[in-house]
């Protein structure tokens, strides 16, 4: 369906990795859910969860090579109840592509550009990802193929700078608040970023069909997985637990806390940029090659500015202000997508085996 | 033709850009900006704050390098119920846009310390553009505004003055430094209080300048409200248990002549500080490490010999000892407040105990003992062996 040069599996690997990262730079799932110093323990469970959900994944590329989400979903359900569910997954995509758009227009009118208005900068970012829809995904995978080193070297240049500030006591007492907590803590990390993966069952088949994506996809969530544990580590030993459940944003408070004359806060803002950036460009992309496919046409290309000012839209309208849209993505977010990330993926599975079987 | 027009659309949209690229949303001039570089905070009669800036005139600090006297920085100050109130009535006052992007010092009165200061730090804290490494200093027995009208002798700039020597703590353990995030963090925390830095005036001056300002000693919280003071002396005994000493300086009596002093300056110092469970009660066990050289000598006698050194090593520790028992006992009776983070400890140890005692944690603290262990090493004497001048 996709026409053009395909990409390679060091560029999907670059994309995924940056993709799971993502705004994660700057906050973190596993924090807020009242798990405090026990938030790291947190993101493991949900670090393995996500492993889990790439294994349903990769199962279904398996098993279907070269297809996209759109396909496999009328392939397996039929025309009708297909082409429902592509709808829903439409909105799926457009709305994760939203928050995300919200996400980072917050972060910039709090903390870079207090008195420019957010409609601006969400429109900035949206644009500049349409723009790049429009050439085609192996221009994503080119783009961010590079800005992946920048982003992965400035969380990991602000960790190092952070060492001397580094208390490990914080780490303790282990479990003070119970296991339900962490629990939580786990539940919210599944559903953001490493369920976010499902779009690798939409960008799967850019790659060369040489390509090894159970290799690519499993090592994005390992590597993707570590970066975003050191921050959270870095984060609690760097600020303490109380301090660290007050901050709006606990990698921004950590570099404040660096001592003259150095500032890296900047890194921080760039690395989100690149972070939102990647979910933005590939969430768009995602909902336009679904309507494209959703009505069997050729080209996509025609839907991404329609699109964009949607995504723009509704990331406004949504919220009236930062807390209902912190409250809803902490609270009612990890549930809402259950059934996007796991429960279909996983009935394609069965019907995907049951058709195979039946063949054989 | 098509393409023609297309052409010139793209132009036109390419003319477009550099006029949103050039700059900010928001773009304020370098000369409207007021660089307010100190902030005072003091109560006000009336139930409300009053609010003092310290702002940068740059033209005035041009003359001044050209030879003028004119004063670099004017002070102007405002009221109102929450600082943010009284910090946009401050513009009434002024023709700049006041930027808090440098601040440097941070001064909080003494009745307004009294009182909490939690209510006056929260803005600085939420902002995004106060630096949260100012330094936060409490005046003791005047206002804010007093010491922010302190006019600078070495510097320019009377905050940059201040903070410079604040930073002095590295080599004159009687000052207290603390920056703004380390007060938030210490007041957010349940088994430790903070303590910050002081700031006195001379008795009678007619004209103050930073100069006069007397920065030894340490204002002691309970929680965010202050409790005492600590002199001089016990400021060093405190930064001994808090692992913040780098050098300083040690006098003991020297064993030849008990009239006579010996300097000992500290290079390297380090504390291990620990709530240790003996029999289920805890004991706050203090342990100092610390080395020094004899730099000073006064009175006859050979201090070099090994006994001597040895004696004077013992003496050291029992100064160091002194003072940190004197500044535990201070937090423990006078100020009923744990100071040293020994709370915290607990509440990593012993998860159990800590829940009994989470509510009256300071009360518990005041009833513990205490013990102290403090090891002495002098490594070197200079150039000289005997005193100089003594031949034999």
């Amino acid at each position: 369906m996709i026409k053009g040069e395909k990409i390679s599996g060091m560029a999907l690997f670059l994309w995924l990795v940056t993709y799971t990262l993502g705004d994660m730079s700057i906050l973190n799932p596993a924090i807020g859910a009242k798990a405090y110093q026990d938030s790291w323990l947190g993101f493991i469970l949900g670090w393995t969860g996500g492993f889990i959900l790439m294994v349903i994944y990769v199962s279904i590329i398996r098993l279907t090579p070269s297809k996209t989400l759109f396909e496999i979903l009328k392939d397996s359900f039929g025309k009708y109840i297909g082409s429902i569910l592509i709808i829903f997954y439409i909105w799926y995509f457009i709305y994760n592509g939203s928050l995300v758009v919200r996400e980072f227009g917050e972060y910039a009118v709090i903390v870079n550009y207090p008195e420019t208005p957010i409609v601006f900068i969400s429109a900035l970012l949206v644009f500049m990802a349409a723009y790049m829809i429009k050439s085609g995904p192996q221009v994503i995978s080119r783009v961010y193929g590079i800005l992946a080193f920048i982003f992965i070297f400035s969380v990991l240049a602000i960790t190092m700078i952070l060492i001397p500030q580094f208390d490990f006591t914080n780490l303790f007492p282990f479990l003070e608040h119970g296991i339900k907590p962490v629990l939580k803590a786990g539940l919210n990390t599944v559903a953001f970023p490493f369920g976010e993966l499902v779009l690798l069952l939409v960008i799967a088949s850019v790659a060369k069909e040489s390509v090894n994506i159970k290799k690519a996809a499993y090592s994005a969530v390992a590597l993707g997985g570590f970066l975003i544990f050191v921050t959270i580590l870095r984060d609690i030993m760097v600020l303490g637990p109380g301090l660290l459940e007050n901050q709006t944003f606990p990698a921004q408070a950590s570099t404040q806390i660096i001592p003259k004359p150095l500032d890296v806060s900047p890194m921080v803002s760039v690395s989100l940029l690149i972070g939102s950036g990647i979910e933005t460009t590939t969430y768009l992309y995602a909902c336009t090659l679904g309507i494209s496919q959703l009505f069997n046409l050729d080209d996509y290309k025609p839907f991404v500015f329609p699109m964009a000012a949607l995504m723009v839209m509704i990331s406004l309208w949504n919220f009236t202000s930062v807390h209902q849209f912190f409250g809803w993505v902490s609270e009612i977010y990890p549930y809402y997508v259950v059934p996007f990330q796991t429960i279909i993926p996983l009935i394609i599975l069965i019907i995907l085996w049951t058709k195979k079987k039946a063949k054989s | 033709m098509l393409k023609h027009i297309q052409k010139t659309i793209v132009l036109l949209v390419l003319c477009l850009f550099p006029l949103v690229i050039t700059g900010c949303w928001n773009n304020v001039d370098l000369d409207d900006r007021g660089f307010v570089v100190a902030v005072g905070l003091d109560k006000a009669t009336n139930g409300q704050f009053d609010y003092s800036v310290q702002i940068i005139k740059p033209s005035a600090i041009e003359s001044r390098k050209q030879g003028g006297s004119s004063v670099a920085t004017e002070t102007i100050s405002s009221q109102g119920q929450t600082v943010f109130e009284a910090i946009r009535n401050l513009l009434s006052k002024t023709d700049k846009k006041l930027f808090y992007g440098h601040i440097q010092v941070i001064v909080i009165g003494e009745e307004l310390a009294r009182q909490g200061i939690l209510n006056v730090m929260d803005m600085f804290v939420r902002n995004i553009e106060t630096d949260k490494r100012a330094h936060i200093i409490i005046a003791r027995g005047t206002t804010a505004r007093n010491i922010l009208a302190a006019e600078g002798e070495v510097q320019d700039i009377p905050a940059v003055e201040i903070t410079n020597t604040l930073e002095n703590v590295k080599s004159l353990p009687k000052i207290k430094e603390t920056k703004l995030h380390e007060v938030i963090k210490n007041i957010n925390s349940n088994g430790n209080n903070p303590v910050l830095g002081v700031v006195t005036t001379p008795e009678t001056t007619e004209k103050l300048t930073v100069a006069e300002l007397d920065f030894t000693g340490a204002a002691v919280f309970n929680k965010d409200k202050l409790v005492g003071w600590l002199n001089p002396e016990e400021t060093t005994g405190f930064l001994f248990i808090e692992n913040k000493i780098k050098s300083g300086i040690i006098n003991v009596n020297n064993p030849f002549d008990t009239r006579a002093k010996v300097a000992i300056e500290i290079i390297r110092s380090s504390t291990k500080k620990d709530v240790r469970f003996i029999n289920g009660e805890p004991v706050i066990y203090i342990e100092v490490k610390q080395e020094g050289n004899m730099v000073d000598q006064q009175g006859e006698g050979d201090l070099t010999a090994p006994d001597k050194i040895k004696i004077l090593e013992n003496e050291t520790a029992q100064v160091i000892k002194n003072e940190i028992y004197h500044v535990i006992s201070l937090a423990q009776g006078e100020f009923q407040s744990d100071i040293f983070g020994l709370g915290d400890i607990v509440h990593k140890k012993n998860l159990k105990y800590w829940r009994e005692v989470e509510n009256n944690w300071n009360g518990e603290f005041s009833d513990l003992s205490v013990e102290v262990k403090v090891d002495s090493r002098i490594r070197r004497s200079g150039l000289i062996k005997k005193q100089a001048g003594e031949a034999r």
